[in-house]
């Protein structure tokens, strides 16, 4: 019998030997590394080679022609102004509300958490359609104001710079909002009671000891409004550039449709940069860790401020949430925008249209489903590979793979399809013009975003666990998917939901990258309009949208309860 | 007088009253700790001696300033009491420097500025942390921030200080030097102080009085001395030291069944003893053996020092002092 376990042992041990066992790990790092070449590293490579690089000579000349182009320095000031204008408005908003919502008495808290829920859902495109609705001649508020004053004058324009900050501002603050009031439900009751022992009234307790414990919090979510607003291009293009104002991302934009090429590396080079060093810059922030010791949370109690706390959030999610989704929904049922709201102009022809009867919708439709699964799924199990070295081998090839995993997050989408474009645009490699262009680009967006949502999961792993079942023999890739996958699955599940999400209502890549047959929603949300066809049916197509995003981020919100993703992603 | 007067005092969360029908009095300068175990109320007391917490009912006063009188309605905000309060889990603020912990209630009083820093010159002596002024919460080591929080409710010039187990985080060796270091405080300063403990060994280092509380009332309160000698009830007698409780008639078949506390060292073995028992376990202690020595229905436990005795052996003792309850 113990000579037979033995035997058995032996047998065992000799088919997973140790030496298979790490070949096989050394081919599947290469593999992921390989990957992450590929889709991350020579894209990115070939846009700081197309700058300096032509006719096989190196040149400065882009890099001169841009800089001394005063158009360059005009985006450049407008896209400081708009970071600025939202980081003014977003911040102050998201923490108020956070405030109200963690730090008071407040009866109606959780409806706050559903609405801002609700605007987060809601993608910064779809916003901005829907100001353009309210706010054009002709719009909703025009209209109102008619029937108030017929005789009056409206010269309103909904295309300024200031409207770009104000949609994007009303897009970004639930990211503040998120991150304030985590930070808020960290402080410990008895910072706050010390400071009233101490004689501190509510006043100088909230502005000494309550805010100022959520400055770090307050700094790296800054830091993150500012790289989403700078990287922001459909917003921008819809609201900013009709008027001729360019800010950095569409002067990209005009200069693709120039053909200048130097100019769009030089150009995308520059976006890159800034977005690195803000994201750098925000790593950098020191969190003196505040720590709820005892689990209890001091709420201030409004009292007479009650009713005007009413007041306030009432407008305020008028504004932000309740309009934009109302002027879209009836848009939607119109007949043809701009037709008055009466009985007679309304339809449901326009969801049968984009559901049932235009082949372009539907082919978009289902082209986002395929690109969304398909590369939500290959990122995913990239990331699973990564984040398997780092956690268990941490050799530094293996962390270096993490950072430059990591690379796209701070990265425009725009820069990524324009490094795709001159990375895929040449034999042998020619998938320009594929749907495969698409795809992998989008497998570089997703894989820094599953990590985000796995790497907290990985880290709390002990790492015995993989000891124990590599002196049981059990192989690499059965440790891998059998051991290691399933403690981080909700991480990954929930990454890979987002990532579908945002191939739901991705523009900047698939606007550069599609051809006739590749189209996604995004383009469709974005070139609709101009096939002839209204505002109705874009309004339709964002009402469908939404509603995929509030499904799916409610799935995600159920997934990721209990483990903490403290970034989340927009777009 | 600068006494703390805590009259017929009730605190209710929700349904459940935790405080019930209370008095208290602090005297002067004194150090007043209030001992009980875990969930008895010692915490919610504070609250409501500190305004955190508004009782139901009863009267609490300072000297002349009344805090709380449930009849005349007067409920005095947490910030205009004045009490230094410091809490176990140290409540310093981590986005400020010791020094900005520390300054401020002064700057809350707009104090100039040169005599802050003598004020904080000096506490950061007596606290003996002098190098630590511009050091964040976070790198220091539990007992110092404990002391920048008391420190730090010091220089408000309080009428009076809680602690509520303040030292409950910090390990053995250290905590007796604090103790040392609030009692100098406590003397130094004349500060009345409530301190709250569920350890007796703090209570007995640092008291002038205890008192003990048990399901949100009070079950004795005496010196030091008196509760441990004279304890009143099986609960004090349990919860300070050791102690056999056994029924009178153990001893004695004659007298009726009142319940006597007996110190384990107030047992002693004797060849003429009058009791005769036989050991039936004995577990090594360090400084002293524990024997367990059944007699009659009952089992005492003896407190002593030499070991020659062996389990199974039959042995003769004394009692030399005992307790009716
Ligand atoms: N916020 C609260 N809500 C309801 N019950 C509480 C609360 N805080 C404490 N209690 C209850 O009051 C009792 C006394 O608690 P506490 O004063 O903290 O005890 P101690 O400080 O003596 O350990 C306990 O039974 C506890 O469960
Ligand atoms: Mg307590």
């Amino acid at each position: 019998m113990k000579n037979n376990l033995k035997n058995n042992t032996v047998k065992f041990l000799n088919k997973n030997s140790r030496k298979l066992s790490y070949s096989n790990s050394s081919l599947i790092f290469l593999f992921t590394a390989l990957v992450v070449l590929i889709i991350i590293v020579f894209p990115l490579v070939y846009i700081i080679k197309i700058s300096v690089i032509k006719d096989g000579r190196i040149f400065f000349d882009g890099y001169i022609e841009v800089f001394k182009d005063v158009k360059t320095y005009r985006a450049l000031k407008n896209t400081v102004i708009l970071v600025l204008g939202v980081l003014a408005m977003s911040v102050p908003i998201g923490t108020i509300l956070a405030f109200i919502r963690n730090k008071t008495d407040y009866k109606y808290n959780k409806a706050i958490d559903y609405f801002v829920f609700i605007n987060f859902c809601i993608p910064s495109y779809v916003l901005s359609v829907a100001w353009i609705e309210c706010i054009s001649r002709g719009g909703f508020l025009h209209r109102i104001l008619k029937m108030i004053l017929p005789t009056i004058k409206y010269d309103i324009s909904p295309y300024s710079l200031t409207a770009a900050i104000i949609v994007l501002s009303i897009h970004l603050y639930p990211l503040v909002y998120f991150a304030v009031g985590s930070g808020l439900k960290q402080i410990s009751d008895i910072l706050e009671k010390t400071s009233f022992l101490l004689g501190g009234s509510k006043r100088k307790t909230i502005l000494g000891i309550t805010i100022p414990l959520v400055y770090p919090t307050l700094i790296s979510i800054g830091f993150l409004v500012f790289t989403r607003t700078i990287a922001n291009f459909g917003v921008v293009s819809n609201l900013v550039l009709p008027i001729g104002t360019e800010v950095l991302t569409t002067r990209i934009f005009q200069a693709i449709s120039e053909l200048n090429l130097t100019v769009v590396a030089v150009l995308s080079i520059l976006l890159m940069v800034i977005s690195l060093a803000v994201f750098k810059i925000s790593k950098r922030v020191k969190y003196k860790e505040i720590e709820n010791t005892n689990n209890t949370i001091y709420y201030y109690a409004l009292g007479k401020y009650r009713i005007g706390v009413n007041i306030m959030l009432s407008i305020f999610f008028s504004i932000a949430l309740f309009i934009p989704l109302v002027t879209l929904l009836i848009s939607s049922f119109l007949k043809r925008w701009g037709l008055p709201i009466e009985m007679e102009y309304l339809t449901l022809n326009n969801y049968k249209y984009i559901l049932f009867e235009s082949e372009v919708t539907k082919r978009a439709f289902a082209n986002s489903i395929f690109f969304g699964i398909f590369s939500a799924t290959s990122a995913v199990i990239i990331t699973l590979f990564i984040l398997y070295f780092k956690k268990h081998n941490n050799r530094l090839k293996d962390k270096l793979l993490f950072s430059i995993s990591n690379l796209p997050l701070s990265m425009p989408n725009i820069v990524l399809a324009i490094g795709a474009t001159f990375a895929w645009i040449n034999p042998p490699f020619k998938l320009y013009g594929t749907k495969w262009i698409i795809i992998i680009t989008y497998i570089a967006l997703f894989i820094p975003i599953v990590l985000k949502h796995a790497s907290g999961l990985s880290s709390n792993i002990s790492l015995s666990i993989d000891d124990s079942a590599k002196t049981l023999g059990v192989p690499l890739i059965k440790r891998i998917f059998v051991l290691y996958m399933p403690q981080i699955f909700s991480g990954l599940l929930s990454g890979w939901i987002i990532c579908f999400l945002i191939s739901l209502r991705e523009i900047p890549i698939s606007l550069l990258l599609y051809r006739k047959g590749t189209e996604t929603i995004g383009v469709m949300l974005f070139m609709i309009q101009s096939n002839s066809y209204g505002l109705e049916t874009t309004s339709t197509l964002a009402v469908i949208v939404i509603i995929f995003s509030v499904i799916g981020n409610v799935l995600v919100k159920k997934i990721v309860k209990g483990n903490s993703v403290n970034e989340r992603i927009s777009d | 007088m600068k006494e703390l007067v805590i009259k017929n005092l009730k605190i209710e969360y929700g349904k459940n009253t935790i405080i019930n029908n209370l008095d208290l009095h602090v005297k002067k300068d004194e150090l007043l700790v209030i001992l009980g175990p875990s969930g008895c109320g010692k915490s919610t007391l504070l609250s409501g001696v500190s305004g955190l917490l508004k009782p139901t009912n009863g009267y609490i006063s300072f000297g002349e300033r009344i805090f709380f009188d449930s009849e005349k309605k007067i409920n005095m905000i947490t910030e205009k009491r004045e009490i230094g309060f410091v809490f176990q889990d140290y409540s310093l603020w981590p986005h400020m420097t010791v020094k900005d912990n520390i300054i401020y209630p002064l700057k809350l009083k707009k104090i100039e500025k040169t005599k802050i820093n003598l004020i904080l010159d000096d506490i950061l002596k007596d606290i003996e942390l002098s190098d630590k002024k511009d050091v964040y919460p976070n790198n220091l080591s539990g007992g110092e921030k404990q002391r920048i929080a008391i420190a730090r409710s010091l220089v408000m010039n309080p009428s009076f200080m809680c602690l509520d187990e303040p030292l409950s985080n910090i390990d053995p060796i250290l905590k007796m030097r604090l103790l040392k270091l609030i009692k100098k405080i406590q003397i130094e300063y004349k500060i009345p102080m409530i301190y709250v403990t569920h350890d007796q060994h703090e209570a007995f280092e640092i008291a002038d009085r205890i008192l003990i509380m048990d399901k949100g009332e009070i079950i004795q309160s005496g010196l030091p001395e008196e509760i441990y000698n004279e304890p009143n009830s099986a609960f004090v007698a349990k919860f300070i030291g050791r102690s056999n409780i056994v029924s009178e008639n153990v001893f004695d078949r004659k007298k009726n069944c009142k319940r006597l506390v007996i110190r384990p060292e107030d047992i002693e073995i004797s060849e003429k003893g009058k009791y005769v028992g036989f050991v039936k376990k004995k577990i090594f202690r360090g400084s002293f053996v524990e024997m367990h020595i059944k007699y009659n229905r009952e089992t005492l436990i003896i407190h002593v020092n030499n070991d020659k005795h062996f389990v199974g052996e039959e042995i003769r003792f004394n009692i030399n002092k005992s307790h009716v309850i």
